[in-house]
């Protein structure tokens, strides 16, 4: 059925749909920005976690940013930028973290204070 | 025959192509897991009052992987997802530890509060103890004044006449009464043994009636004095003797709030 016109024609558009496809790849920028963010928000996490409650999230969301970091140096933009993004919501879960184990001591400490005010009129 | 290979190389792969285009992708354990998350911390009354904008940031982001059209953004989307409805529970825990925070010490607050209240109102009873024993003892400084006034009245025997010079007793006591509006006294009139027992009861009575009028006139309410005459039948020494005689011939003053 298919002639050998037809054919080229037909190799010509699955070539046009490769090039296409591989273009599209290569078409993601380089997530320079993400991972500015990622650097920053891993500063403010850092900064936030003064009792050390967000170690291990902090740990996630550097490994993170530095591979990140390689695969847009590598060339490879799409998995830099999924890991950038990751990053980002370790960053941002570090952060969290950070502030909740800051409350957490400070509800204890309050606890505390009361108690020993209670037995101090008691 | 060169044709017809071609087609048949070409066909199948076009409609895999195709196909394996259009099928959904099939959901990772990772997102699976963060779709259930998301269900129990859109469950959760602390999330909801406290973190929904991060609970919709992880609504959106479970969307857009349920949608990825590749393994890897999907899984990462999922990874993501996670994240950030961990970093809602988390959030929630931490405006709920402040909110405890907060209440606790609202509590000493009142604790405190409650302490320097009592500690005034000890303060206060303790003065006002003081300031009433004062009260008392100046009442009761005053009242043997009057008692010992009234220890030196004297009548002329046989009449309810006071000798002269003896109103001043009356007068203390008239003053103390206006000073001291809630007072009420019981007077008792007593006599010696000198005369018949029934008319030293008369003349009991008469004398203490006598103060009981000079007081009304002096503006003292007359509910407030009962006047008592008791005769010569409570004597405080023998009557065997002109002193004697003297001391029993008397007023008696009771005072009660």
């Amino acid at each position: 059925m298919f002639t050998t016109k037809s054919t080229v024609i037909l190799l010509k558009a699955a070539a046009l749909g490769v090039s296409v496809s591989i273009l599209s790849a290569c078409s993601i920028a380089a997530p320079k920005t993400e991972i500015a963010y990622a650097e920053a928000a891993l500063q403010s996490a850092r900064n936030a976690d003064l009792n050390g409650n967000a170690g291990v999230q902090l740990e996630r969301a550097a490994s993170k940013l530095q591979k990140a970091k390689e695969e847009m140096k590598g060339g490879d933009n799409a998995t830099a930028l999924r890991l950038a993004n990751e990053a980002i919501a370790d960053a941002n879960l570090a952060q969290a973290k950070a502030q909740a184990g800051i409350a957490s001591d400070s509800e204890a400490d309050m606890q505390k204070s009361l108690e020993m005010l209670k037995t101090q009129l008691k | 025959m060169k044709i017809l290979t071609v087609k048949k190389l070409l066909i199948p792969a076009i409609l895999v192509t195709l196909a394996s285009g259009c099928a959904e992708l099939q959901k990772p354990q990772s997102l699976l897991d963060a779709e259930k998350a998301y269900s129990q911390a859109a469950n959760s009354a602390s999330v909801l009052k406290y973190a929904t904008p991060e609970l919709n940031t992880a609504k959106k982001t479970l969307m857009s992987a349920g949608a990825s059209e590749n393994k890897e953004d999907m899984a990462s989307l999922a990874y993501i997802a996670n994240a950030q409805i961990e970093t809602a529970l988390t959030k929630a825990e931490a405006q709920q530890a402040h909110q405890n925070t907060k209440d606790l010490m609202a509590q000493k607050e009142q604790l405190i509060v409650s302490a320097i209240d009592a500690k005034k109102a000890r303060a206060q009873n303790k003065l006002a103890t003081m300031q009433q024993r004062v009260v008392s003892m100046e009442e009761s400084r005053a009242e043997e004044e009057i008692l010992l006034a009234f220890g030196n009245i004297e009548f002329v025997t046989g009449t309810a006449d006071l000798v002269p010079g003896a109103v001043s007793g009356i007068d203390l006591l008239a003053e103390y009464m206006i000073a001291h509006p809630t007072k009420t006294i019981v007077l008792s009139g007593h006599t010696d043994n000198s005369g018949s027992a029934e008319l030293n009861m008369e003349l009991s009575q008469r004398r203490a009636d006598f103060i009981r009028d000079v007081l009304v006139s002096k503006g003292i309410a007359a509910e407030r004095i009962t006047a008592i005459g008791y005769g010569q039948s409570q004597p405080i020494v023998p009557n065997d003797t002109r002193e004697g005689r003297q001391r029993n011939r008397r007023i008696e003053i009771k005072f009660a709030n």
